[in-house]
């Protein structure tokens, strides 16, 4: 695999904003999803191949790039997590999971909650290596894999070592 | 007006795909993924975690001195600075059913780093342990011995330390050596 | 005489002691195939020295060469009855020692030098040849309980690799 290396940035001043204030992001597919400040219990996404586009959702300007944004239910809490890959996304909530899948056309992602219970507590809690996710809840330690998850720390650390 | 409290600051959770680990900053927790075992890294407790995907470099720390942060990148190699590692045993019955004499403990690792090894003993699980003096490797034999004088190790059931100063390449388990005696 | 080997293995904190078959420490080790294996630290720490008071800094690692990219909190600066601090977010030189920031943003008032100032969320994510970058702090615009709010600072965008 050839290595990138970054560059360092000429002067300060070299980020270029979006201006969706935001607590996340994470690369999905040819996407990058947001989670924004301006409705934490959704999440926001770029037009296709271009992390420099985010067209105002619901717009003509955001369907032809095939932009968009989900809101989940506020009854699991916070959007606190995006774990992309290639392929798809795990969205986490403070008390669930949903996995984003690309359908392409109007709908773009569908979103399908398949964990209820277990999220991700607090702020990206969470680290992704191949198809595992690995992320704390307020129970304990967790592990997402082929969209099922396992308590790796019960019966070992989940009591003793709770997440704070 | 009421007041108002801000949130935490950010805990990581980073992966080394090079060790098959993972690290979680707030209770300083490993987790091998491909061995299914974890451990605790005391040592790095309160520091904020960075991921760095390297087997000589296991994980990037920050640690805060007052408003001044130290950065560090943690190193498998010999000559960096060894931590103080413990392995504590749980409970086992080395004569089920009986009482037993430990003679000697055989710590399996390539280190001499071997500070010390403690032998605690119960008569009942519901005892509270109580530790023999911790003795140190003999250099010919490789065994940690339990038999002079007060240093006796005799219980129904045992517990051992392993305490580590210096370095080590591995650490594995420990042979131990023990007479069976009587059930009372 | 009489000998039994014990593996090292199964450190579960949760079990109670006596019912314990493995390990109720395992401290400052971590598991390897081959046995644990032991975690130290470098015998020469790197200090970040050009930051002056930093009481918030977020790591997050990017690109498959393990480069750093920092959200921190630095700069604070006698303001009128209190203080302004700076987000910024940048990336480590390879030995620690200094950072190039791709952005500065500086806050309101802000209450205290201390760590009440606080970066609490930062992810970073790569595409299409740039680097996408999310950074959010909290402050506390005064120590007083009676003048509390919560000043917030953000940094959403990308810089070209």
């Amino acid at each position: 695999m050839t290595k990138i290396t970054y560059t360092t940035p000429a002067g300060s001043a070299a980020l270029n904003s979006v201006s969706i204030p935001s607590v996340g992001c994470a690369t999905v597919r040819d996407f990058v999803m947001l989670m924004p400040t301006s409705n934490r219990y959704s999440v926001r996404w770029s037009g296709i191949g271009d992390p420099t586009s985010f067209p105002t959702p619901g717009t003509s300007a955001a369907r032809t790039v095939q932009a968009g944004e989900q809101v989940f239910p506020s009854k699991f809490g916070l959007v606190t997590g995006i774990a992309g890959n290639d392929f798809f996304a795990y969205v986490f909530q403070e008390r669930a999971i949903s996995k984003a899948s690309y359908v392409a056309g109007d709908i773009v992602f569908s979103f399908d909650t398949f964990e209820e219970g277990r999220g991700c507590h607090k702020l990206n809690r969470f680290a992704r290596i191949d198809d595992k996710v690995f992320f704390e809840s307020e129970f304990g330690y967790h592990m997402v894999e082929n969209d099922a998850v396992v308590d790796i720390g019960l019966g070992f650390v989940d009591k003793s070592y709770t997440p704070t | 007006m009421a007041s108002v409290t801000i949130q935490q600051e950010q805990k990581n959770v980073v992966v080394n795909a090079a060790t098959n680990t993972v690290f979680f900053q707030d209770q300083a927790l490993c987790y091998n993924y491909k061995t299914g075992q974890w451990s605790r890294l005391s040592s790095a407790s309160g520091k904020r975690f960075f991921g760095v995907n390297n087997s000589a470099r296991l994980l990037g720390t920050i640690e805060n001195t007052g408003l001044s942060v130290m950065v560090q990148d943690s190193s498998t190699a010999l000559s960096a600075s060894a931590v103080t590692a413990t392995v504590v045993t749980g409970d086992f019955e080395l004569n089920p059913g009986g009482r037993a004499l430990v003679d000697g403990v055989r710590p399996l690792t390539d280190g001499a780093s071997l500070a010390s090894v403690r032998i605690g003993v119960k008569s009942l699980l519901s005892d509270t342990i109580n530790w023999s003096t911790g003795t140190s490797i003999n250099s010919r034999t490789g065994m940690s011995n339990f038999r002079a004088g007060d240093n006796v190790a005799e219980g129904r059931y045992h517990r051992s330390e392993f305490v580590f100063t210096g370095g080590f390449t591995t650490v594995s388990g420990a042979d131990f050596e023990f007479s069976a005696e009587g059930g009372v | 005489m009489s000998n039994v080997k014990f593996d090292f293995l199964n450190w579960q904190p949760d079990i109670e002691d006596y019912r314990n078959e493995g390990l109720i420490t395992a401290d400052n080790i971590i598991h390897s195939p081959e046995g644990y294996i032991q975690y130290k630290t470098p015998a020469t720490f790197i200090t970040s020295t050009a930051l002056g008071t930093c009481p918030s800094m977020v790591v997050r690692s990017i690109g498959t060469n393990d480069q750093r990219v920092v959200a921190y909190i630095n700069n604070i600066t006698a303001a009128g009855a209190g203080y302004t601090a700076d987000l910024s977010i940048g990336l480590f030189s390879s030995d620690y020692s200094s950072i190039a920031n791709y952005t500065s943003i500086t806050s309101a008032t802000v209450g205290s030098l201390s760590t009440l100032n606080r970066v609490v969320a930062f992810d970073v994510c790569e595409l299409g040849g740039v680097i996408f970058m999310a950074a959010h702090a909290e402050c506390q615009s005064s120590t007083s309980l009676s003048g509390q709010a919560i000043i917030t600072l953000n940094a959403t965008g990308y810089a070209t690799i």
